[in-house]
C-alpha cells in the first residue's frame, strides 16, 4: 500500500498526535450535563469513590477513547489517501507516443487527454506511464498519483524524432515480469512491429488508445538527405541527394541555403510516383550547414526542413621527391584529392630518409636493409599500436596488397608493424617500387598511395547523412545537443535522438534531420483506430466499470463506527 | 415549585369512596375521648368487663344490687370504655416532595387526607405534623367531621421545606408526649442518614406506626446516561457521575438495599408499610391496606 498525500512517517506522526490529543481531551473533559435529582443518597454508594473536582481527571472511558481514536485514525488515513498496490497481480503500462507524427494538429493533446482519463480510471491499480519521446523515460511510477502525471505532462509535446515505441517495447520485453499479467496501452499513432510484439511474453497484452480518426491532410516531407562524391570528380565538391515523399502527387518546390545564405544549386530531379529524388550537383564541400526546405504548408511541419553538414574538403598538398616522380607521380596526379606542390606541403613523399621524427607526415621508401618490416607505420603515441595496425588494413588498403606474391619475389617474410612516434609516417621498402616486384603494376598500388596520403593528412570521412533516431555513420567521440545533453558512445548513445544541431568534442557541428518515412506518410489508415487489441487476448481496453476507492471504504467505516457509538451511547452502554 | 390546590387533593367521589373504610384499633390507650375504639379504660361502656369493691365516691348507678342482695357487700359493675384513636399524620414536605412531575406531595397529601377523612368519620382525633428538617405542628389532634376542610386547607398551604431529617422530627414528636396512637408517616424516606438512620429513628417512636412510602419507577431506574453532574434538590450537594452500565447497576443495588432495610424493619416491628406509587391512583393502592374494609392497628 502506498500513500498519495502523506509519507509513512507523517502518517504515523499524525496518528500519534491524534492519540495524544484525544487522550488529553479525555482527561480534561469536565463538562457535565447538569441534572437535579431528588437525592444523591444512592449515587454516593454507587460510585467507587468520591472524586475531587480537579482539572485533570482520571482516565475513565477506555472504550469511548478507543472509538474516537479509531474514527480519527480512519479519517486521518483517508486524508493520506492510501492506494493498494496490485503488484504481483496486474500491472498497467501506458506508452505515450511522442514521435513527430503526433505533431499533426492536436493529436498529441488528444492522446494525452485519453491517457489521463485511462489512468484516472485505474485507481488502486499498479500503473506506469512511459513517455516515448526521443529518449523514453518514465513519467509515472507505480503508486504515484495521476495528479503528478498531469503536472509532468504539461511541459511535454511531440518531438522531432521517429517513434520509439518499438524500442521501448523491446526494453520492456526484457524487464517485464512473466508471473503476472501486464496490460500495455500504446497511446498514439506509432506503428508497432510484429517482430517486437512477438518478443513480448504471453502474459503481456498490448492494446492501443488512439484519438478519434481525423483528417490528416496532405503532407510531404524530406525522407532522405545525404551526400556522396561529386559525379564531376571534383574532390572539393559533393553531390547531395534529397528524397521527398508525399501522401499524394503534388509539385515539389525546394529552397536551399548554405551557411545560412540562400543558394541556387544545380539540381537533377527524378520522380517515381509520390517519391521525388533531387540530386544537388557539385555542392561546395566547405564544412558549412546545408539547409533544405520544402516550400508551402502541409499537415506536418517538422519534416519540411532538413539540414546536414557538408564535408570540409581541401586538396592535400604533397611534396614528391624527384626520384619517385616516375613511379608515384602519375598515381598522385590522377588523385583529385591531391595537389603536388613544391612548398607548404601537408605531407612529403621521400626516398631513403629517416622516419619517426619527421615534423611533417612522410611516406618514405627506404632500403630493404633499413627495416625488417615491409611496411612500418609510425603513429602518434596516444594511439595503441595494435589498434593502428588493425585499422591500417582498411584505412591504408593493406588488405588489397598481394603479400604472398611480394614475399615470393623478395624471398623474405613480408611483415607490417606499427610503432609509436612523434607524428605520422609510413616507411615502405623502396625495393617494392622496382620492376622486380609487381607492386606498382598491381591495382593495389594506387589504392595504397591514395589511402596512405589521406591517412597521413588525417582526412576524416564525414558521415554521409545523420538522421534522427538512426545509428551514427561517423565515428564521433561524443556529441552534445544544444540543450547541453551529452550523447556518449560509451554510454551506448549510438544514435542522435532528435533532429537538430549537435557539437562534437573536437568542435565539429553535426546536423541531424528527421527523415522518417513513417512520420511523413502517416495516415489514419495506417494505425488501428480507437481501442483495438494489437496483441494478446481479445480484450478491449477495459476501463473498470465499478471500482471503489479505498478512501470511500474508510469513510463508510467511519460512518458505521459513528452509528455504533451512537447506538451504544443511546442504550447507555457508553457515556 | 408546583402549586398544589385543593382539587388536586380531593373531590366528592374521593370522599365518597372512603366512606366504607375504617381504622380499627385493638385497644387504644387510656385517657381518650369517648368514641368508637375499644380502650383499656373501664367505665360506662356497653360490654361488661369486671367487678370491683365499692369505694366512697363511686357512681351509685354502677352498683350491682343483685350481688349486694346475695352477699351483702357492695360491688360495682365495670364496663369497657370506648374511646378515640389518636392519629398523628406526619407528612413529609421536604423539597424532594415537590420537584418532580407530578410531585410526590400530591400523592402523599392525598393519602394523608384520605386517612384523615377515615379517622374523622369514626370520631377519632387527627393531628397534622408536617416535617422536613424539623417537625411542625400544623393542627393539634382534633376530631369531628367538620374539621376535614381545615385539614385540607392546611395541607394546601404547606410550603416546601428543606432537607429531610426524620430523626430530628421524630425526636420532636416524642417530646410532645402525645397520647399513644397511630403515627402515620407519609414520606419518600430519602433521608441523608440513610436506611440505618431512618430505621433507628423509627424505632424510637412510641406509637403504632404506619409507613406510607412514596415511590415511583424512576427511583430505581433513573434513566440517566453520560457524564452527569447530579445536584441534590434538597441539600444542593453535587455529585459527578459517569452513568455507565456498571455505575447504574451499583445504583440499583444501593436502592434495593435501602428498600430491603425499610421492608425488613416493617416486618420485624409489625409496622404497616404501604409503598405508594405516586404516578398511579392513590385510592386503589390505599385500599389494599383495608383488606376487609378496615385496617387494624
Amino acid at each position: 500500500m502506498s500513500l498519495v498525500n502523506l509519507t509513512l512517517p507523517a502518517l504515523f506522526a499524525g496518528l500519534a498526535t491524534l492519540a495524544l490529543v484525544l487522550f488529553l481531551l479525555q482527561r480534561l473533559r469536565v463538562r457535565y450535563l447538569e441534572q437535579t435529582v431528588i437525592t444523591t443518597l444512592f449515587w454516593k454508594e454507587a460510585l467507587e469513590e468520591a472524586r475531587a473536582r480537579v482539572l485533570v481527571r482520571r482516565f475513565k472511558h477506555p472504550w469511548a477513547y478507543l472509538f474516537v481514536l479509531l474514527i480519527g485514525a480512519l479519517m486521518w488515513l483517508g486524508f493520506a489517501n492510501p492506494k493498494i498496490s496490485l503488484e504481483g497481480k496486474r500491472e498497467h503500462v501506458v506508452l505515450i507516443d511522442a514521435s513527430a507524427s503526433m505533431g499533426r494538429g492536436a493529436r498529441f493533446q488528444e492522446s494525452v487527454q485519453l491517457v489521463m482519463e485511462h489512468v484516472r480510471s485505474l485507481t488502486g491499480e499498479s500503473v506506469r506511464v512511459i513517455f516515448c519521446g526521443a529518449r523514453p523515460r518514465t513519467l509515472l511510477q507505480r503508486g504515484e498519483s495521476p495528479l503528478l502525471l498531469e503536472a509532468r505532462l504539461e511541459a511535454l509535446g511531440p518531438q522531432a524524432c521517429p517513434s520509439t515505441v518499438d524500442r521501448t517495447l523491446r526494453l520492456l520485453s526484457r524487464s517485464l515480469a512473466k508471473d503476472h499479467e501486464t496490460l500495455i496501452v500504446v497511446a498514439g499513432d506509432a506503428a508497432i512491429s510484429p517482430t517486437v510484439l512477438a518478443l513480448l511474453p504471453k502474459t503481456v497484452h498490448v492494446s492501443r488508445l488512439a484519438p478519434e480518426p481525423s483528417q490528416s491532410g496532405r503532407n510531404r516531407g524530406i525522407t532522405a538527405l545525404g551526400f556522396a562524391r561529386s559525379s564531376s570528380g571534383s574532390f572539393e565538391y559533393v553531390d547531395v541527394l534529397c528524397e521527398i515523399s508525399s501522401t499524394d502527387d503534388q509539385a515539389i518546390e525546394l529552397s536551399t541555403s548554405i551557411g545560412g545564405k540562400p543558394v541556387q544549386l544545380e539540381a537533377v530531379q527524378n520522380k517515381e510516383g509520390t517519391r521525388t529524388r533531387i540530386l544537388l550537383v557539385d555542392v561546395p564541400a566547405n564544412g558549412e550547414l546545408l539547409s533544405v526546405k520544402l516550400m508551402g504548408s502541409d499537415a506536418l511541419v517538422v519534416d519540411d526542413t532538413a539540414q546536414m553538414r557538408l564535408p570540409g574538403r581541401r586538396r592535400i598538398r604533397v611534396v614528391l621527391a624527384k626520384e619517385l616522380e616516375a613511379s608515384v607521380g602519375p598515381v598522385l596526379r590522377v588523385d583529385p584529392a591531391v595537389l603536388v606542390v613544391d612548398d607548404e606541403p601537408d605531407l612529403r613523399i621521400t626516398k631513403g630518409e629517416a622516419q619517426g621524427t619527421a615534423t611533417i607526415p612522410t611516406l618514405s621508401f627506404v632500403p630493404i636493409e633499413a627495416q625488417e618490416e615491409a611496411i612500418l607505420i609510425y603513429h602518434p603515441m596516444e594511439t595503441a599500436s595494435e589498434q593502428v595496425l588493425m585499422e591500417s588494413f582498411a584505412s591504408l588498403g593493406l588488405s588489397e596488397i598481394d603479400a604472398m606474391d611480394i614475399a615470393e619475389a623478395s624471398g623474405r617474410r613480408i611483415a607490417i608493424a606499427a610503432i609509436p612516434a612523434t607524428g605520422r609516417s609510413i616507411a615502405v621498402w623502396s625495393a617494392l617500387l622496382t620492376e622486380r616486384f609487381n607492386f606498382i603494376q598491381s591495382r593495389s598500388f594506387p589504392l595504397f598511395i591514395a589511402r596512405a596520403v589521406r591517412w597521413l593528412a588525417q582526412v576524416e570521412e564525414d558521415p554521409p547523412f545523420v538522421a534522427a533516431g538512426e545509428d551514427l555513420a561517423g565515428s564521433f567521440a561524443a556529441l552534445t545537443d544544444t540543450a547541453g545533453h551529452r550523447l556518449d558512445p560509451a554510454g551506448a548513445d549510438f544514435r542522435v535522438p532528435t533532429a537538430g544541431l549537435y557539437h562534437s568534442d573536437d568542435g565539429i557541428v553535426v546536423a541531424a534531420s528527421l527523415t522518417d518515412l513513417s512520420s511523413t506518410l502517416w495516415s489514419n489508415a495506417s494505425v488501428s483506430q480507437g481501442s483495438k487489441v494489437l496483441q494478446g487476448q481479445e480484450t478491449e481496453i477495459s476501463l473498470p466499470g465499478f471500482k471503489l476507492d479505498l478512501s470511500l471504504w474508510l469513510a463508510v467505516a467511519v460512518l458505521l463506527l459513528l452509528l455504533v457509538e451512537w447506538y451504544l451511547h443511546g442504550t447507555g452502554r457508553m457515556p | 415549585m408546583p402549586v398544589i390546590s385543593a382539587t388536586d387533593l380531593f373531590d366528592a367521589s374521593f370522599l365518597e369512596s372512603l366512606a366504607h373504610l375504617h381504622l380499627h384499633a385493638r385497644r387504644v390507650a387510656r385517657g381518650g375521648r369517648h368514641a368508637e375504639q375499644r380502650s383499656r379504660d373501664l367505665g360506662s361502656g356497653i360490654e361488661f368487663k369486671d367487678f370491683r369493691a365499692y369505694v366512697p365516691g363511686d357512681d351509685f348507678r354502677a352498683i350491682d344490687w343483685t350481688i349486694f342482695r346475695r352477699l351483702g357487700r357492695v360491688f360495682l359493675r365495670l364496663f369497657e370504655e370506648l374511646e378515640d384513636l389518636p392519629v398523628y399524620l406526619l407528612t413529609d414536605i421536604s423539597r424532594s416532595m415537590y420537584v418532580e412531575e407530578p410531585p410526590r406531595a400530591i400523592g402523599g397529601l392525598r393519602a394523608a387526607l384520605a386517612l384523615t377523612s377515615i379517622a374523622l368519620n369514626q370520631h377519632d382525633s387527627v393531628g397534622l405534623f408536617p416535617f422536613s428538617d424539623e417537625l411542625e405542628v400544623a393542627i393539634r389532634p382534633r376530631s369531628g367531621k367538620r374539621s376535614f376542610m381545615r385539614f385540607a386547607r392546611a395541607m394546601v398551604e404547606f410550603e416546601p421545606g428543606g432537607e429531610t431529617n426524620l430523626g430530628r422530627s421524630l425526636r420532636k414528636l416524642n417530646a410532645l408526649r402525645l397520647r399513644e396512637g397511630l403515627c402515620v408517616i407519609v414520606s419518600d424516606f430519602f433521608d441523608p442518614s440513610g436506611a440505618k438512620g431512618i430505621t433507628a429513628a423509627l424505632a424510637t417512636v412510641r406509637h403504632k406506626l404506619l409507613l406510607v412510602q412514596l415511590v415511583r419507577a424512576s427511583d430505581r431506574k433513573p434513566g440517566l446516561s453520560g457524564d452527569l453532574q447530579l445536584r441534590d434538590c434538597e441539600s444542593g450537594a453535587v455529585e459527578d457521575v459517569s452513568a455507565t452500565p456498571r455505575v447504574m447497576a451499583r445504583y440499583q443495588e444501593a436502592y434495593d438495599r435501602f428498600q430491603a432495610e425499610i421492608v425488613g424493619f416493617a416486618r420485624a416491628r409489625n409496622v404497616g408499610l404501604l409503598q405508594l406509587d405516586v404516578e398511579q391512583d392513590v385510592l386503589p393502592q390505599l385500599a389494599t391496606l383495608f383488606s376487609t374494609g378496615s385496617y387494624t392497628v
